[in-house]
């Protein structure tokens, strides 16, 4: 009996010894600084938003901050859907900021029951179920971690966009190349989107004074994509290594946007895993 | 990865069907409304019956159900020597409240405290009101799920349907 | 649809298979369990702004299966969304085995290695639960080991992972709690401390628990384990009662607090008087940072080590229970007074009967903060009050037996609540309400009783006035039917004014319930942690069965 009671004390010592809590304080510095390294991969970063979305305007400077910090290597596209984004007739929030892509990929992702702001990095999965896609959405704070962790991926295609846009008739060329790092999936799909930044409009901010602020930049703002939600086949057969794909996109800017704010951004992404392999962006005007 | 799972659940069900229904009641530690704590292999009552009764403070058909059996306790006790252990589920929020909201209705249970629903869990209880009437032997004969008025005289029917006949 | 057909039939397969087990006589071990289903199909209704569900039916179901043999135990849990009913976060998606565990006892040691649910002291620091229908579950997965070394003493020490969707929380949780009960310590030396006989019960206990989460921030440098200690006392007599616990947390710089590295204290301290036929109860609370979670960027209700309740009474009337309140966890000071009184029957006051009257009162203010400007974000005074109200409840309730078949209950509240700061929304600022209950329960005979409700929430903020109306017919001890209606004819847009009704009824035999309704309910939202979700309005029927065996 006393054996036995011996025995239980050691095995929960050695137990406690192992659960024993440690302590980080920090006491400065709180911010460090971040190695770009130059090539290679881009990261796709979403931030699904809404104007009546009080708490969304954190994620949106999150967005940017990480933006500027990685200087070109991360490229974000704001997207604007679920009821948060829903208008009234005349007046605040009257912008109608909602688009049919959008729509499609709330529905798929159920970012508006999950709630709002969310955002994703690449599309991953972040090592949940992939079959679960509403484990791509993260939180804001969560947006640098998932960067950095990406951009130590190697990147499986190179993408470059040249285009060729006439600001009197508002018409654009794009020719776009994907050339194959990584041997092809047939899987893969060319996705374009077309982009504005800097919509000044009405957008609540919580904790902000005043809250609803009139005269908000809304920047990434997504209008539209040249070929639906999911984009169109690259190929049908296995592209090896080396090889290059072509595809040219011609489209009419609308004068609802603002031209010299706006931008492609095309990125290819696997259609069954849904994750991002490789984003590239350019302004209509330089 | 699925299909390993659910055979694996399978083989579990297989592997264990060759054991005893004896339902008796898990080892569970509990608290007293006293700070005591309790185990559940305590629950003894001489060879005579325990009823076990799972309530909170905020669920109306468990305080119906525990005011109806107040005016019937010391009958049921004189006749069938049963002991009732009303366990609370109340958590954190309501766990304080139990002892006065028990001492203002005069109820002369037995009050045990589940704060984080151990012993609920344990006998497998998902709504509550949920009651447990167990024989003289520890086997649990009787449960009821949820209550309506006139409840507690089907819980009488069992109640005197398991005591030992030899025992007054 | 076979996916849905199969789980139901998988689940009805256990009592069966419980029932075919009696006649072996094979070792003392024994298999019991639960299931429960609830299915919902969904029709589409513009007043209340129920929208299309493309699936038209979804249902939510479980099942859990234990072994016991001596001192081993066992069992595992299977939960299926096919999909998730609506209100459920969409990451419960698909069928899986979500929980499984062993334990073994052993006189003073348990060792459990598997999944688990476990709550140190009163929860302030760590709680490990289920509130499967609120979709709530952060249970654990790793080991728990629970040693009581000598009498009186119990220590708990638990590691692992918490439970997030079908996944699992990246942070790693580590923790250690130990209570005395001085009394049974003591009672080995001195025998009047004996907790047979002692008239007075001493509880002393202490918790340290930490969270490890590596940081890949490529801004901030944020700490990785992060710990957090907790105290508690109780003193225990046969009248009165005095708990106290008190909590402090290291910079735990997270999404819910805007990342400060502010450290965090909570505070709770309740006592109560009580004999029989009356009782007298205070408590009060403060909170200062304390949302503890073992994912720095996890919002509502994931995730979450630390439990804070609210300092409110809790109703379960509809309309009382319209504008429920909840902890701020970044900073709250609040406090709850309920004294109650048992009126004999024969005397003045309680008539042939007797009358039980419930007076209680709760207040919750913000912290009186002043921001700091740097990164520990703001300070806050201990003992003083924030300006900002942000729940108050002031409530009558009397019990009242007019005669051995009729039963009447009478409510009146008042309640205060600052709508935008709880539901963390914007431009509805704080609701004023007055709230009206009463009830009655009239015994047919010993079977049948029928039982009404009529409320009525009187307020001018938000959607308005609203009346409830229910009614209830029962049949002890199997069936039971019910309507129920929730009237906004106060409501400021004329088209809102909406009638949710709705009606069910439920056949139950011993532990095995079905329950089937159709109906109209009303939309809500969730606002926890810098995220908002709504919960949409929905018109239909509705299929709910439970069992236990």
């Amino acid at each position: 009996m006393k054996k036995m009671k011996n025995s239980s004390l050691f095995l929960f010592g050695i137990f406690v010894a192992f659960t024993f809590a440690a302590c980080d304080e920090i006491t400065g510095p709180y911010t460090e600084e971040v190695n770009v390294t130059e090539g290679g991969r881009k990261i796709l970063l979403e931030d699904f938003t809404g104007h009546e979305c009080g708490n969304c305007p954190y994620a949106g400077i999150e967005a940017t901050k990480l933006d500027s910090i990685y200087k070109g290597r991360v490229i974000v596209v704001a997207t604007h859907c679920s009821f948060f984004a829903d208008t009234n007739k005349t007046g605040k929030f009257s912008y109608n900021f909602k688009t049919p892509v959008g729509d499609e990929l709330d529905q798929f992702f159920n970012i508006e029951t999950a709630g709002l702001p969310k955002g994703m990095v690449n599309r991953q999965a972040n090592d949940g179920d992939y079959t679960i896609f509403s484990n791509r959405l993260l939180n804001y704070t969560a947006w640098g971690s998932s960067i950095a962790m990406e951009l130590n991926k190697k990147a499986a295609v190179n993408l470059s966009i040249s285009k060729n846009y006439d600001t009197l008739n508002r018409n654009l060329n794009l020719d776009i190349e994907v050339e194959y790092l990584e041997k092809g999936n047939i899987n893969q799909q060319l996705v374009v989107y077309l982009v504005e930044d800097s919509i000044i409009n009405w957008q609540k901010w919580y904790g902000h004074i005043p809250e609803n602020v009139p005269d908000f930049a809304h920047r990434h703002v997504f209008r539209k994509s040249l070929n639906g939600a999911w984009g169109d086949r690259l190929s049908g057969s296995v592209k090896s290594v080396g090889q290059i794909i072509s595809k040219s996109f011609i489209t009419s800017i609308s004068t609802k946007y603002k031209h010299k704010k706006c931008y492609v951004v095309a990125f290819v992404q696997n259609n069954i895993t849904k994750e991002v392999l490789q984003v590239e962006e350019i302004k209509l005007m330089e | 990865m699925k299909a390993k799972k659910i055979t694996l659940l399978f083989l579990f069900i297989c592997a264990v069907l060759s054991v005893n229904a004896q339902n008796k009641i898990p080892a569970v530690n509990v608290k007293t409304i006293d700070g005591a704590t309790f185990n559940t292999t305590n629950m003894v009552n001489d060879g005579k019956p325990i009823i076990i009764d799972f309530w909170a403070t905020w669920c109306k058909p468990c305080v119906q159900e525990l005011t109806a059996i107040a005016d019937l306790y010391e009958d049921w006790q004189k006749v069938t020597g049963v002991k009732i252990y009303a366990v609370s589920i109340d958590d954190a929020r309501n766990s304080a409240r139990v002892k006065p909201f028990v001492n203002t209705r005069g109820w002369e249970y037995e009050i045990l405290l589940d704060p984080n629903a151990d012993l609920k869990r344990a006998l497998n209880v998902g709504d509550i009101p949920h009651t447990f009437l167990i024989n003289g032997k520890g086997e649990i004969v009787y449960q009821h799920a949820g209550y309506a008025p006139g409840d507690e005289n089907e819980l009488y029917e069992k109640l005197l349907g398991c005591i030992n006949p030899e025992v007054k | 649809m076979k996916k849905v057909l199969a789980v139901i039939l998988f689940c009805l397969s256990f009592p069966f298979l419980a029932k075919a087990q009696e006649s072996n006589k094979f070792g003392a071990g024994e298999i019991h369990g639960n299931f429960q289903m609830m299915a919902q199909n969904y029709l589409v209704d513009s007043t209340i702004g129920a929208k299309e569900v493309s699936e038209k039916i979804r249902m939510n179901s479980f099942a859990n299966l234990n072994y016991i043999n001596g001192n081993f135990k066992a069992g595992m849990r299977y939960e299926s969304y096919e999909k998730a009913l609506l209100g459920f976060d969409p990451r419960y998606n698909g069928s899986d085995l979500t929980y499984r565990y062993a334990t073994y006892t052993n006189d003073d040691l348990e060792f459990t290695i598997g999944n688990y649910y476990e709550q140190f002291g009163s929860g302030l620091i760590f709680r490990s639960y289920e509130e499967r229908g609120l979709g709530i579950d952060n249970a654990m997965d790793g080991i728990r080991v629970k040693y009581k070394p000598t009498a009186g003493v119990y220590l708990k020490s638990v590691i692992g992972k918490q439970r997030f969707y079908f996944a699992k929380g990246e942070g790693i949780v580590r923790g250690l709690d130990a209570e005395f009960n001085l009394n049974e310590i003591l009672s080995t030396f001195l025998p009047e401390f004996n907790p047979e006989k002692a008239r007075y019960t001493y509880i002393l206990g202490g918790s340290m628990v930490g969270k490890y989460q590596a940081d890949n921030d490529p801004i901030r440098i944020l700490p990785e384990n992060v710990a957090a200690f907790a105290g508690r006392f109780n003193f225990i007599s046969d009248k009165f009662n005095f708990y106290t616990e008190y909590a402090y947390k290291i910079n735990d710089p997270s999404l819910t607090n805007g990342f400060i590295y502010k450290k965090g204290e909570a505070l709770f301290v309740s006592a109560n008087y009580s004999v029989k036929g009356f009782s007298l109860s205070a408590s009060a609370k403060r909170v200062d940072n304390m949302d503890f979670r073992s994912d720095r960027n996890a919002d509502v209700n994931n995730l979450t080590m630390s439990f804070l309740p609210a300092i409110s009474k809790q109703h379960t009337y509809a309309l009382p229970s319209f504008y429920p309140y909840a902890t701020q966890p970044l900073g709250e000071i609040g406090e709850q007074f309920e004294v109650s009184y048992n009126f004999k029957k024969g005397t003045k006051l309680g008539g042939k009967y007797g009358t039980l009257v419930t007076i209680n009162f709760s207040n919750a203010n913000n912290l009186d903060t002043t921001q700091t400007g740097n990164e520990q974000g703001y300070s806050a005074a201990f003992f003083s009050k924030g300006k900002m109200l942000l729940y108050r409840d002031l409530n009558f309730e009397v019990v009242k037996k007019i005669s051995p078949k009729l039963k009447t209950t009478y409510t009146y509240m008042y309640q205060v609540f600052n709508k935008d700061k709880v539901q963390n929304v914007s431009g509805f600022g704080t609701v004023f309400a007055h709230i009206a209950v009463f009830e009655m329960q009239y015994k047919i005979n010993s079977k049948k009783t029928f039982r009404a409700e009529l409320q009525s929430m009187r307020t001018k903020q938000d959607f308005g006035d609203w009346a409830v109306g229910l009614a209830e017919y029962t049949v002890s001890p199997h069936w039971f039917f019910a309507v129920i209606d929730q009237f906004n004819y106060g409501n400021a847009i004329a088209e809102k004014r909406a009638h949710y009704y709705s009606g069910s009824f439920g056949y139950t035999k011993n532990a095995t319930r079905f329950i089937v309704g159709y109906g109209k309910q009303r939309e809500g939202f969730l606002c926890v942690g810098g995220v908002c979700r709504l919960i949409p309005a929905s018109y239909g029927l509705s299929l709910a069965i439970s069992s236990t065996f």
